[in-house]
């Protein structure tokens, strides 16, 4: 996924009705504004408290780096974050960069089997992976279409179309992934799409 | 035809006066057509004409415009209004409107891509809402959340706001409800708006209380506490330069006032007495004489030129270091301090720069031979500059007497109100506004003072705007 693309392709500029656009006795004004605002880049905050209130797991479970750092104070900067206090930058950058699609996976990955792997160790007491048995060699279909629906509920905040549970579960479908595998990747597509990063 | 090789003959004859960057001429067209949206709570950019003031080069319109003026006898001012006017009906961008148009609109005669509208959207619809048709309530209300609480709303609260298939009033007044809950938040409080004073305060760790490097100088949290309680809860905007009080954070985490000198506390490798607030009620003018704010920005210098360069670019948004705000005071600069700045490639900035500055020099920076960092000293200046001799300072073509009066005329101006509504519409749209939104725009600045000075009013109009929920 390229960012810039999207940004760049979500771009529209939006430029005012001119003198000349206004024939003789021009009554009403029809302004040319009608394109539609560019989707802003949700940066480092919202976006981590949004997955953290999405797969409930506390700041320093969401992603760190060699079990130490945390990859959003990392990454900050590539995350949308300005850095005033160490690095005088006190305005954060005005679009992604080449890195921060990497990153934003990075975080969003490790932040998915973050929640996998608690809830896989404690079946009882599971939070958001509640419609499988993380420890199959598989997933009924069925199954895979709950857990989507919960996930869409839970990350994007609105109920998936028939569509949406489809091509997700479908993750579910090959023989060779496993349920907890099923379960970050499909915790990975939904976090990753347009619709979550941008808003 | 290009009119560059007509500037270099004009230069090479020596034919100074039109052929050189006048930081007057800002002034000259605000004073002449004050209603002019480019003048509309700012002054003229001397970009508008100028490449380069030094040595002075011409954009397109800058030339056009030099070409006319060659012709004319008179005043500087008298001919620079007499070629605006006969240059006003061509087009040089070729935009289809004419250049003084475009500068009464503030779309930038050199800028094809910016014309004035014939007329303003429609910001009331048909249900007597102040927004536009195609406003989006669900979009809205998402970016409501995201923006000032720091988080989407739960897929419970949106279900709440879709409710009932609620109407267009009912959801109006839901998305302002929402609002207000987000502007009383803890997010908006400790994270969105410090983010927005980093570029007020510009601090620096190693130098701040929490050095780890034995260099603490002040502690710049007071200032961030400080600016988030003025911009919250619609308290009086004007406090960010005028408050005589600090802020202290109470055990639950509310914001509270207090009064008085505040004590350092903090130790320092340079035995400076730092860490309080040492400025006495009667001299302190918000934000702008914070021990920190003193520190950082006057350092060691006597005539603290970057402090008010800073305090003018942080809350009047002018930033001379781009030629903004140029409004150069007869006689200066007069050079106190002998650091060359009457050189005429200087004296363009310092003319307006050094009688800004005067007043701040009754402040210590880092406190030295027995001064406490961030002090005030009214015989500072006379100690420190050789060449002292009471200069008065002056903001904005106007005298004053003290960094207190300094501030007090600054919150009159209405570069002032323009510069918080800016602050708070960058917030949102990461841009300035557009051309049909500058209408609007100026409209709800002006309207600050009706609604009592509050940041939060701002941002309840700015969201309105038809681009929030496009």
């Amino acid at each position: 996924m390229s960012w810039n693309r999207i940004i760049i392709g979500i771009f529209v500029l939006t430029i005012g009705c001119r003198a000349d656009d206004a024939g003789p006795g021009a009554s009403a004004c029809e302004p040319t504004t009608a394109g539609p605002e560019p989707l802003s880049w949700k940066r480092l905050h919202a976006l981590s408290h949004d997955l953290m209130g999405a797969l409930e797991l506390e700041d320093d479970a969401l992603c760190t780096e060699l079990g130490r750092t945390p990859c959003v104070e990392l990454y900050r900067l590539s995350l949308g974050a300005s850095e005033p206090f160490e690095n005088t930058i006190y305005e954060p950058a005005a679009a992604p960069s080449v890195l921060s699609p990497l990153v934003t996976d990075r975080l969003v990955l490790a932040a998915c089997h973050s929640r996998v792997a608690r809830d896989a160790a404690a079946p009882g007491d599971a939070r958001v992976f509640t419609s499988i048995d993380l420890t199959a060699s598989s997933v009924e279909p069925a199954d895979a279409g709950e857990q989507v629906q919960a996930l869409y509920r839970r990350i994007l905040r609105r109920e998936a179309s028939d569509d949406e549970v489809e091509i997700v579960a479908a993750l579910a479908a090959r023989d060779d992934v496993s349920a907890d595998s099923f379960a970050t990747l499909a915790c990975f597509s939904i976090a990753t799409t347009s619709e979550f990063l941008l808003f | 035809m290009s009119l560059g090789p007509i500037a270099i003959l004009l230069v090479a004859l020596g034919l100074e006066s039109p052929a050189s960057a006048r930081p007057e001429a800002p002034e000259v067209f605000c004073s002449a057509y004050a209603d002019a949206g480019a003048c509309a709570g700012r002054l003229l950019s001397c970009s508008t004409c100028h490449t380069t003031t030094w040595p002075p080069t011409w954009n397109e319109y800058g030339l056009q415009l030099m070409e006319s003026m060659v012709e004319l006898d008179g005043e500087y001012a008298d001919v620079l209004l007499a070629a605006i006017e006969a240059t006003g009906e061509l087009d040089m961008d070729g935009d289809g409107a004419g250049n003084l148009d475009e500068l009464l609109a503030r779309t930038d005669p050199g800028d094809p891509l910016r014309a004035p509208l014939v007329c303003e959207p429609r910001l009331v619809d048909e249900r007597g809402l102040p927004l536009d048709d195609r406003y989006d309530f669900s979009r809205a209300y998402r970016r409501v959340h995201v923006l000032y609480c720091g988080q989407l709303p739960s897929f419970d609260e949106l279900r709440r706001f879709e409710g009932d298939n609620p109407s267009p009033p009912e959801r109006y007044h839901a998305l302002h409800e929402a609002l207000d809950r987000c502007l009383a938040s803890a997010y908006w409080q400790d994270e969105g708006l410090p983010r927005i004073a980093d570029r007020l305060i510009k601090p620096i760790s190693t130098f701040g209380a929490d050095s780890k490097t034995g260099n603490e100088s002040a502690d710049y949290w007071w200032d961030y506490r400080l600016f988030s309680y003025i911009m919250t809860h619609d308290r009086d905007v004007r406090d960010l330069l005028l408050a005589d009080y600090h802020v202290e954070r109470a055990d639950h985490g509310a914001l509270v006032p207090i009064e008085g000198v505040i004590e350092g506390t903090l130790g320092s490798g340079y035995g400076f007495d730092v860490g309080g607030q040492p400025v006495q009620a009667p001299y302190r003018a918000g934000m702008i004489t914070t021990q920190w704010f003193l520190a950082a920005n006057t350092l060691i210098a006597p005539l603290p030129r970057i402090t008010a360069a800073q305090a003018y670019r942080a809350y009047l948004g002018y930033d001379i270091a781009l030629q903004q705000g140029l409004m150069p005071v007869a006689g200066e600069p007069v050079d106190v301090d002998a650091k060359g700045v009457a050189e005429p490639e200087c004296a363009l900035c310092h003319s307006t720069l050094d009688p800004l500055a005067y007043a701040f020099a009754e402040y210590a920076g880092l406190g030295f031979g027995g001064q406490i960092t961030g002090g005030y000293y009214p015989e500072r200046p006379r100690e420190l500059i050789p060449g002292w001799d009471d200069n008065p300072s002056s903001l904005l073509g106007e005298p004053v007497g003290s960094v207190v009066e300094w501030a007090q005329r600054a919150v009159q101006t209405d570069a002032f109100k323009h510069n918080i509504a800016t602050m708070m519409f960058r917030y949102i749209y990461e841009r300035e506004p557009t051309v049909d939104e500058r209408g609007r725009f100026d409209e709800v600045w002006r309207a600050l003072p009706e609604h009592g000075w509050s940041a939060n009013y701002l941002i309840h109009r700015w969201i309105e705007l038809p681009a929030f929920g496009a």
